[in-house]
């Protein structure tokens, strides 16, 4: 049993170390289209795994995640256009408008249950993108907000690359961090029974909050880097259709994974620039999985792969007395 | 240890659950509560926990005003309950389960010391060797001992059981009997609501009965039962 | 006043259509107590029909082109309930609650992107029910909203007789009231929920298709009135029938008067859909069970 254990963490963090290799150089390997790819694709595992914070750990599944996203990018992006803040300040002050928000419509949001909470939490997303999008007067609506991008000096994207990527390793640290705490366990035990919680001295009020807040405001800041990483942004980013986008992402990796939603969001983003050609069918074909992987594989399909080679999971002390008993 | 239930009235719409219930537990008793079927029992133990605010009267603590507080509050001023149904987080592990009254009402001690406490509590339920079980794969039985060391896990002075011997197996129900009386001999103090009259007619000190709303009775067993209101209120007719 | 008549008369003309769409979403909650978040691609795969079924069949008169859509949007709803929700229905899924959020969710991209993949992005208008306008002295109004409207009334009061003096209606009724009960009489409850989701579905195709002529159908126009049909049973009351017409209507006038007596024109236009939207927000929050509904 211990030199199982052993091994796992050994293959743990040489495959962890390989691919932090392969994403660190991948820069020098690919050409400029597939780069762009790719640091689209880091930002989608960020959004994705953080959505699967929200709703695979504390169980609230908000549809807002999207409007979020586009709060961190507009704050930023006006504060530029008007005010000629710089985009890292903008980005900061974008995510710090996000958390706020999202501490509001946290609070907001404590005594709804789960329909109830989808329901307001797209009523809350419409409202924000019909705005932003009448009011175009003030934040050019559809023809585009003009944003400065982060790194004026040089027309290269590597450096984009490595700031998503490093956004994201931060990120991802940060949420392993609050998972492993006792805020991880009090936001599970939150989604698995919130009376009982409650009863077992759980503040649940503060927790559903505080998950909304980190959340929020990891949204904001991959909307504020998206937005100065694209230079233009227009309320087309908080559409309905791309929050769909992002659930499917997170549930075909497993919401219940930080780490599975990453690489849902990675890699279905990736597989939908490479199936290209299929134009609106690729969309299709995600969307068949995704309702695949609900109706048979609640887990996600990437989660189930991990624990397999990493061991963990709900499956594997089941498998390990069958293997005790054989 | 000292609860005052001081004339509690809570109403349902048109339904009056509890009417001017009052009642006093102090020092480290072993109370018990029955009524026929939605008498108010559960009502009363959703009330003193947290879940309802009571429409008039007052709950006090130790002194301390407890009718209004949420139910984490509650728990961490001592007073620890079980569920009728059970509740358990199923898709944690057993000992995830301890941890999360733990680190809530304990969060200064740190993991370590709250993981070394939850095989203890787990040790003395018999339950070591489940640790890492998912809750939702143990039985029920299982379950029922894993909601108790939840409750002991955040170390109340008084325990409120909701009908812990309803649908058990009479293996168990002694066994539960047993944990109870052990815990009671360290001083802990217990509320058990059951309508299983016989085994708590012998088990406990002290019987209340609670008819729709209404407390009927409180004293010592041996004298409730013979009681005329509670006798007709469980039969409907006088015994000649 | 001729003004605010108008503006009465248009927004009720367009409120009853909404509510026929909102009683279907209404049903669905009340038999399979599940929000459909997918009831607005019904909404559009109605319009969708009626045009290939009226292009397809070139002779037929437009207006039966509405209820062959609801038809045929319906079949494909039992379907989709049959293969996606039934299991839910039968103990198969963890976590019912959420599964019935998500998988909607997921019809709803599905079906959208679906739609893109066949019928392409690019508009699409089947021919009007009549042509040309009603002159009302207070009022011009087209005569495709004034059929549309009335074989909505048509088919509301056909609807209620259903609900009340037949056997399904009554069995309908029982279920919503209480699954157990019903089926202790001997009404199956899975059948139910099949038929029940798939007249939802077909609700909302027939407003699809009631709409379509004045509107024109692209594969996104679903997205508004879905959400629109979730305000409206939220605002009447989930589980409530005649909650969903009084919100229907009531969400038609208010939509217009505010509309039309916003100081703005430009403004007034684009926030159409927010009124509703922040009044939805609002009720959530404060009265979640709406004007009518019962207590959960």
């Amino acid at each position: 049993m211990k030199t199982n254990d052993r091994r796992t963490r050994l293959l743990k963090w040489t495959s962890g170390i390989l691919i932090l290799i392969l994403l660190v150089v991948a820069p020098i390997f690919l050409p400029d289209y597939w780069l762009h790819v790719s640091i689209i694709s880091l930002f989608y595992a960020l959004m994705a795994s953080s959505w699967s914070l929200l709703a695979g750990y504390a169980g609230l599944f908000s549809l807002a995640h999207i409007a979020f996203m586009g709060i961190g990018a507009y704050t930023s992006g006006l504060l530029g256009y008007y005010l000629g803040v710089p985009p890292v300040l903008g980005i900061i002050v974008g995510t710090l408008a996000s958390g706020f928000v999202g501490l509001i419509i946290g609070f907001l949001c404590l005594r709804l249950k789960s329909t109830y909470l989808a329901l307001f939490t797209i009523a809350f997303a419409e409202i924000l993108r019909i705005v932003i999008k009448s009011e175009h007067m003030f934040t050019r609506g559809d023809k585009g907000l003009r944003l400065d991008p982060i790194f004026p000096d040089t027309i290269s994207r590597v450096p984009y690359y490595y700031l998503i990527l490093a956004l994201l390793l931060v990120c991802l640290a940060f949420m392993f961090w609050i998972v492993r705490s006792r805020i991880g366990i009090f936001l599970r035990a939150i989604r698995e029974d919130e009376t009982a919680a409650a009863a077992r001295g759980v503040d649940v009020v503060k927790y559903k909050i505080l998950a909304f807040i980190i959340t929020s405001m990891i949204a904001g800041l991959a909307g504020g880097f998206y937005a100065h990483y694209t230079s233009i942004i227009t309320p087309n980013i908080m559409v309905l259709l791309q929050m769909d986008l992002l659930l499917a992402m997170a549930i075909i990796g497993g919401m219940e994974s930080l780490v599975a939603a990453a690489i849902g969001g990675f890699i279905i983003e990736y597989s939908l620039e490479v199936l290209r050609v299929l134009e609106f069918w690729r969309m299709v074909a995600f969307g068949v999985l995704l309702v695949v992987t609900l109706r048979f594989a609640q887990n996600g399909l990437i989660a189930p792969l991990l624990n397999r080679i990493y061991g963990g999971g709900p499956k594997a002390e089941l498998r390990k007395r069958e293997e005790e008993a054989a | 240890m000292d609860l005052r239930i001081e004339s509690v009235c809570k109403n349902f719409g048109g339904i009056q659950a509890l009417i001017n219930v009052s009642l006093t537990i102090q020092g480290t008793e072993l109370v018990g509560m029955i009524g026929p079927n939605g008498s108010g029992k559960s009502t009363l133990i959703n009330t003193i926990g947290g879940i309802y605010q009571p429409n008039s009267g007052r709950i006090t603590f130790n002194g301390k005003q407890c009718s209004g507080l949420k139910p984490n509050q509650i728990t961490r001023l001592g007073i620890g309950r079980t569920f009728q149904v059970t509740r358990a987080f199923h898709r944690m592990t057993v000992l995830e389960n301890l941890l999360v009254p733990g680190e809530a009402v304990f969060p200064e001690r740190g993991r370590k010391v709250l993981e070394k406490r939850g095989m203890e509590v787990l040790g003395f339920l018999n339950m070591q060797h489940l640790q890492n079980d998912y809750a939702r794969n143990l039985s029920g039985g299982q379950r029922k001992l894993l909601e108790l060391g939840q409750v002991l896990m955040a170390e109340p002075e008084l325990i409120l059981l909701d009908e812990p011997f309803a649908g058990v197996h009479p293996k168990l129900m002694e066994v539960i009997m047993n944990y109870i009386s052990t815990l009671h001999a360290e001083g802990k103090s217990f509320f058990i609501i059951s309508h299983d009259m016989t085994s708590m007619f012998s088990f406990v000190k002290r019987l209340l009965v609670l008819n729709y709303g209404d407390l009927i009775a409180d004293g010592d067993p041996n004298l409730v039962k013979k009681d005329p209101r509670v006798i007709e209120a469980y039969l409907g007719v006088e015994e000649g | 006043m001729d003004y605010f008549l108008s503006l009465v008369i248009s927004g009720l003309t367009i409120g009853i259509i909404y509510s026929l769409m909102a009683l279907g979403l209404t049903l669905i909650y009340s038999i399979l107590r599940v929000i459909n978040f997918a009831h607005g691609e019904f909404y559009m795969l109605g319009g969708y029909a009626s045009y290939y079924i009226l292009t397809a069949f070139v002779g037929i008169p437009p207006l039966l082109g509405v209820p062959l859509a609801g038809l045929v949007v319906m079949s494909i709803g039992m379907l989709l309930e049959r293969a996606l929700l039934r299991p839910m229905h039968l103990g198969k899924i963890e976590r019912p609650g959420e599964y019935a959020i998500l998988i909607t969710l997921g019809l709803s991209f599905v079906i959208q992107n679906l739609a893109l993949a066949i019928f392409g992005p690019y508009p699409v208008r089947p021919p009007s029910f009549l042509e040309g306008t009603f002159d009302l002295g207070i009022l011009k109004i087209s005569a495709d909203r004034t059929v549309a409207a009335f074989f909505s009334l048509l088919l509301l009061a056909a609807l209620y007789y259903l609900i009340t003096y037949t056997w399904l209606g009554k069995a309908l009724r029982a279920v919503s009231q209480d699954k157990d009960a019903a089926s202790v009489v001997g009404i199956n409850q899975l059948s139910m929920n099949s038929i029940a989701f798939g007249m939802g579905a077909g609700l909302a195709a027939v407003s699809g298709a009631l709409l379509a002529p004045i509107f024109s159908v692209i594969p996104t126009s679903g997205a508004l009135p879905g959400i629109r049909s979730y305000v409206i049973v939220v605002l009447g009351g989930l589980g409530s029938i005649p909650g969903s017409v009084l919100g229907g209507l009531i969400l038609g006038l208010v939509e217009n008067l505010v509309t039309g007596y916003l100081p703005d024109i430009n403004r007034a236009v684009t926030y159409k859909n927010v009124f509703g939207l922040i009044i939805f927000a609002i009720i959530l929050l404060v009265r979640p069970r709406g004007l009518l509904g019962r207590e959960e």
